[in-house]
């Protein structure tokens, strides 16, 4: 039983974890200012 | 660099399948090395201790090996270092033959071979968008990416069958000729791998280690996509390392058999989609909402695997699980690509693969 939980409470930690990351990427990501290749082709493939 | 489809362009077609042949024989080996290991001492401990091996050289030298590939001969980092892991890995079968191989040379070899990969791996990050040119590096980072997860896929399969035919001893000569016809193939390609010519002259490690701090404290988002890799491949590593107790205590699987193998091929496809249609999502800016966007729907399908209890359920939450992993990890990497000067993109990359 302990076992269960220890797996379910990293997988907590996981997805707390990551929807941190989220929250931080979406506060701080301003691509716009640092890209100066804009043109990128998808059909390159 | 001309535009055009990249599957016409010989060059890196030729990089494409060397990637491809090393990291279906590393996969090799990364099955029959444990079954070596573990027959032989009979300790889980020893045998687990061989992947935990693999991280020490990148904490190590990854701080140099960044600097190193960008102002020194990406070239020879990239041929010579797929040489240098043919040879180490070359000497188990080798000693097994003589009857000499020790548990502690197939440490040795692990410990060597991955501070070798860890200069070639940095010198590769510059060396892509060289080789491509800005305008297709989200494609060939896409397509590089599905061919890794392919041939991730593929090769522990493959390693099981060599093993059991061969003895996994042999197996590992698959390995060693790996890296000596991805060292070949490399060689057919005429580009020093650098934009411009030649290398920047003097290695100056400090003072490259210096620009790029500098240079991620300067371009937020670059700084911000680093975090975000870390925090991403946090969750990651804590889902796909806990995988087997998840699936035998939350699912009631089995520990070994069918379907705990098709949870692990989940995440395999998964990986495989985001590299496919990368190329077709991803724009810089873009990245903005991409990036969160994508973190998000992982941190929603481990929420949607803690509540599972049915296996087939699980098996789709990881699909998206390792969708979106992929995504946000070659998003990151492409970014980061874009936005460094040809001088500084090992630097830059080898932290995020460092954190």
């Amino acid at each position: 039983m302990a076992a269960h939980a220890n797996v379910r409470s990293a997988y907590i930690v996981a997805a707390v974890m990551m929807f941190s990351t989220a929250a931080m990427a979406l506060v701080f990501l301003r691509p716009s200012t640092e890209i100066h290749h804009p043109a990128i082709e998808p059909s390159a493939l | 660099m001309a535009s055009g489809s990249l599957r016409d362009e010989r060059e890196f077609v030729r990089w494409a399948v060397a990637d491809g042949v090393s990291v279906t024989g590393t996969a090799v080996s990364t099955v029959v090395l444990p079954i070596v290991v573990y027959q032989a001492t009979h300790s889980p401990a020893l045998t687990g201790g061989l992947f935990a091996l693999r991280v020490i050289p990148y904490m190590l030298f990854g701080v140099v090996a960044g600097p190193v590939a960008d102002r020194w001969n990406r070239r020879r980092l990239i041929i010579g270092g797929h040489i240098i892991e043919g040879l180490l890995v070359a000497t188990i079968p080798i000693a097994h033959m003589l009857g000499v191989l020790s548990v502690a040379q197939v440490y040795i070899v692990g410990l060597l071979a991955a501070t070798s990969f860890v200069f070639s791996d940095a010198a590769v990050f510059g060396a892509v968008p060289a080789l491509v040119g800005t305008e297709r590096l989200a494609a060939a980072n896409g397509l590089l990416g599905s061919i890794v997860s392919a041939s991730e896929i593929i090769g522990p399969a493959l390693g099981g069958l060599l093993a059991s035919a061969f003895g996994p001893t042999n197996a590992i000569w698959i390995d060693a000729a790996s890296f000596f016809v991805a060292a070949g193939l490399e060689a057919t390609i005429a580009s020093n791998f650098r934009v411009g010519e030649p290398e920047p002259g003097g290695l100056q490690i400090r003072a490259q280690i210096k620009r790029a701090f500098g240079f991620v404290r300067a371009n937020r988002s670059v700084g911000t996509l680093l975090l975000t890799g870390f925090g991403n491949s946090f969750g990651f590593g804590i889902v796909i390392g806990l995988l087997v107790p998840y699936a035998v205590q939350r699912l009631d699987l089995p520990d070994k058999g069918g379907r705990l193998g098709l949870l692990y091929s989940a995440t395999g496809v998964g990986a495989l989609v985001a590299g496919l249609m990368f190329a077709r999502v991803f724009a810089p800016r873009r990245v903005k909402w991409m990036s969160p966007t994508t973190v998000l729907i992982a941190a929603l399908s481990v929420t949607g695997l803690i509540i599972a209890t049915n296996w087939i359920a699980a098996g789709v939450l990881l699909i998206v699980f390792a969708w979106a992993n992929g995504v946000t990890v070659t998003s990151g990497i492409t970014y980061r690509q874009l936005a460094s000067p040809d001088d500084l993109r090992s630097s830059v990359n080898v932290f995020g693969r460092m954190i």
